[in-house]
């Protein structure tokens, strides 16, 4: 049932020439769900999101959101819609309360109480003026407009950009009340942790096209650790060839080096009774996990992304 | 760097010097046509622009010898140029000393090893070489006209005055820039900066009206400029005067460099105390942010005022000096054609203050218009229109909302001018009833929509190009109502001109078909916009 989405795009394409854009995607958003738009710096996301926005016009293709048409419909679409785009513009001069004030004016219906309420849980003080706003204030600003009216969509451009950690955290925590009281989150990111941590399923974009749609838990398959151990005397290696998820594994000495899928627990139980001198795992970048799944597709093919509501 | 910086300010200076040759080519040009060519003519034309002068001495200088072509340009091209200086150098040295800052140039710049008084250096070099190829191409141009005209003027004496303009430029520059240092923002050191030159200005002129030559007058940079005539009959430069206005300029310069180097980028170098306050959680109360149209006219309140106050103010001036103006034209022969084109058989004076008030109003209402055109096409640029956008808010309604804008604000200042004229109309002897101002006034609106119906339909496809070609339109409108009648173009070349469109309804009546063809193409580019914002990309 179409009305049973909150986005739907058929075909939804936009050709900037020399292979740039966005082409045919395919997506279907179910209501409530917390979807995670997830890509390398210009995959496609930013444009995807204009799409939705109607701010730029598809190539060919068409999206729908609650069941209205992102062009014909876009009034209608955006009372029902809150948006955070990547960048917040200037407002030069203007004090942040003038900035809400106005923006609120145009939307009509905003509650003062809950500005009130998002701004003190941001830390944002609205009364200082634009121009001296911090980057991370910016986006707190961004994240506030977006919030104000309570609405049944939120479209976030990569959301938590410049935002400090206790930030990201209450942000994660408005996110999840607004998911709570009903409302559909698309949420572009770069950052994988990220999308692991609020969203529900995740679109994987690559050069403008959808190479995936997957599960969380699918999500955990694809993401990895780099993990160094130093042991004080010969590595276990027996123990550690059996760990799930344990992959490319180097010995140098008594240094052991490896890829690791999934969660420690395997490896903390392998380790047990060894003498560990070191142990050190970093997360890899997004485009490292990229690079090891697009190698994973490439030599094993997988079919077409999956468009199923989540 | 250096290329950067040689991008950003060649814009005005090719601005300037286009506007310098054009000014010099009119006004040599000009000279023949308006003072005759007899000796008697050119006497009497001599005696008009002398007294003419007394009662301009605030903004010009007194001329010597204006009966010649070379004492008539020394007045009206070398004696006009500074009012031009102020205004470039306020929009220049503003830019190059917190505009840069702004936009983060500043911080990328220093952040290569460059030190902050070599960047200042160069900046001011870049300014100084300009401020000179300004000088020099205006010398040209004026050299040039004198000569086609038959009456070749000094070759010595124009180098001479373009490097005393260049030194005056330079120096004014150097004002601006200290002050830039001790401001926050680019717009409070446009605005302080101009207001300051601008009062310098004025003492200068003002001592000149009164006669007084204490040392309060030295204080004007404009005062040291005034000291050379190089290209009037017997007059020559003063190098120690061009000197000492070097010598200031370096001088600021320093003590610019000095505040520079001492202040955090994008800060003042002093920062008064800041009162402690709580933070503030709430949105603004205040009605008229929610309110279409007034929230837009809210946050332009400092402008909007800004630009009323200046236009009442050119009002005044304009009309104070009306009677004057008419009984030097009416005695000029060279000027009996142009004064019964615009009217002069109905009463000199009214002829005058229709003619010269009202398109100067016009002029200035079309460049308000172009003040929007420009902030539209910045709020696509920088994300704001699509901020709005992202709000149930309909394309078209953004459209009309801008018109609305600008309608209101031309409005706000016709009936700013109007009434300053009517005020100051009868002590020149001319009496102006609700009728004639309504009339004068209510023609203006639909030129002023023209201007941004248009910058509203060009900034949908060419946001970078929308106010440069309308800007070019306004000039090229002025020139071919001033130079159109004296070289005789055919009239349909004339016709294209807004200020000939616009023509004088206090002296002649409304001009329907004008006023209709203006109106017409008004609401076919409102159409246009209002088409061209439903299908454009926004932020693409």
């Amino acid at each position: 049932m179409t009305t049973e989405l909150a986005v739907e795009t058929l075909g939804l394409s936009k050709d900037y020439a020399s292979g740039r854009g966005l082409f045919d995607l395919d997506l279907a958003i179910a209501r409530t769900s917390v979807f995670g738009y997830l890509g390398p710096n210009g995959a496609g996301k930013t444009t995807t999101i204009k799409l939705l926005m109607a701010m730029i016009r598809p190539t060919r293709g068409r999206a729908r959101i609650f069941g209205l048409d992102s062009e014909k419909d876009a009034v209608a679409i955006k009372r029902r819609v809150g948006y955070l785009p990547a960048d917040l513009p200037q407002f030069g001069g203007l004090r942040g309360s003038e900035v809400v004030a106005y923006l609120a004016g145009l939307r009509g219906g905003v509650d003062r109480k809950r500005v009130e309420s998002l701004a003190q849980r941001l830390d944002l003080d609205l009364g200082r003026r634009f121009r001296e706003y911090s980057s991370g204030n910016k986006k707190k600003l961004g994240i506030l407009i977006a919030f104000m009216s309570a609405p049944e969509l939120l479209i976030l451009d990569e959301p938590t950009g410049g935002l400090d950690p206790l930030i990201q955290q209450e942000f994660y925590r408005i996110l999840g009340e607004a998911r709570a009281n009903g409302s559909t989150v698309f949420l572009s990111s770069h950052v994988l942790s990220e999308v692991e941590h609020v969203c529900d399923r995740v679109g994987i974009l690559r050069r403008g096209r959808l190479i995936r749609v997957a599960e969380l838990e699918e999500l955990h398959d694809i993401h990895f650790h780099t993990v160094e151990i130093v042991f004080d005397g010969p590595p276990p290696l027996e123990k550690l060839g059996r760990v799930p998820g344990l992959e490319k594994l180097v010995r140098q000495g008594t240094h052991v080096g490896f890829t690791l899928h999934g969660d420690f627990n395997g490896l903390f139980q392998a380790l047990g009774g060894s003498k560990v001198v070191n142990l050190s795992s970093h997360e890899p970048t997004l485009e490292e996990v990229f690079l090891a799944y697009y190698r994973e597709v490439d030599e094993h093919p997988v079919g077409t992304a999956g468009a199923a509501p989540a | 760097m250096l290329r950067v910086a040689l991008r950003q300010s060649s814009i005005g200076i090719v601005a300037v010097s286009t506007i310098g040759v054009i000014g010099a080519s009119i006004q040599t040009g000009a000279f023949i046509t308006v003072a005759g060519t007899t000796a008697a003519s050119q006497a009497a034309f001599g005696a008009q622009t002398t007294a003419l002068a007394r009662q301009i001495a605030y903004l010009l200088p007194l001329p010597i010898h204006p009966e010649t072509l070379a004492g008539y340009v020394q007045w009206r091209v070398f004696g006009g140029l500074p009012l031009y200086i102020l205004i470039w150098v306020t929009l220049s040295a503003s830019g190059a000393g917190r505009g840069d800052e702004e936009r983060g140039l500043v911080e990328a710049w220093l952040a290569t090893g460059v030190t902050r008084t070599r960047l200042l250096l160069w900046r001011f070099g870049l300014f100084l070489a300009g401020a000179l190829v300004f000088g020099l191409l205006t010398g040209l141009a004026t050299a040039a006209g004198a000569r086609a005209a038959g009456s070749p003027l000094p070759i010595a004496g124009i180098l001479g005055e373009a490097v005393a303009l260049g030194a005056l430029a330079a120096c004014c520059y150097a004002v601006v820039l200290v002050v830039a240092q001790l401001v926050g923002t680019r717009r409070v050191a446009g605005g302080v900066g101009g207001a300051l030159l601008t009062a310098l200005f004025f003492l200068n002129g003002i001592a000149r009206t009164v006669d007084y030559q204490g040392p309060a007058v030295w204080l004007s940079p404009f005062h040291y400029y005034d000291r050379s005539d190089a290209v009037a009959p017997g007059g020559s430069v003063d190098w120690l005067a061009t000197a000492a206005l070097l010598l200031f300029a370096a001088a600021l310069v320093g003590l610019a460099a000095l505040l520079f180097s001492r202040r955090d980028i994008g800060a003042a170098a002093f920062r008064p105390p800041v009162a402690e306050r709580p933070p503030r959680y709430l949105p603004s109360a205040n009605p008229l942010l929610r309110v279409p149209v007034l929230a837009d006219l809210f946050t332009q309140r400092v402008g909007l005022v800004a630009w009323v106050c200046g236009l009442v103010l050119f009002a005044l001036f304009m009309t104070s000096i009306a009677g004057q103006t008419g009984e030097f034209m009416a005695k000029t022969p060279g000027l009996a054609g142009y004064l019964a084109a615009i009217g002069g058989t109905r009463g000199v004076t009214r002829a005058v203050i229709g003619s010269a008030d009202y398109s100067i109003t016009l002029a200035l209402l079309a460049a308000y218009a172009l003040t929007l055109v420009a902030r539209w096409a910045a709020d696509d640029q920088e994300g704001r229109l699509e901020m709005v956008l992202s709000q149930p808010v309909p394309r078209w309604r953004v459209v009309v909302e801008r018109v609305a804008v600008l309608s209101a604000s031309s409005v706000l200042m016709i009936l700013a001018v109007s009434v300053a004229i009517a005020v100051v109309a009868p002590s020149q002897h001319v009496t102006l009833g609700t009728r004639d101002l309504v009339r004068a006034g209510g023609a203006l609106l639909p030129f002023g929509l023209l201007f941004g119906t248009a910058g509203a339909t060009l900034t949908a496809r060419f946001p970078r190009l929308a106010v440069g070609l309308l800007g070019v339109y306004l000039v090229a409108s002025y020139l071919l109502f001033q130079l159109g009648p004296f070289l005789n173009w055919p009239a349909w070349v004339v016709d294209l001109s807004v200020f000939k469109l616009y023509g004088n309804p206090l002296g002649n009546g409304i001009d329907w078909i004008g006023l209709g063809a203006v109106t017409g193409v008004a609401v076919a580019a409102f159409g246009a916009a209002l088409l061209l914002m439903r299908r454009r990309e926004v932020g693409a």
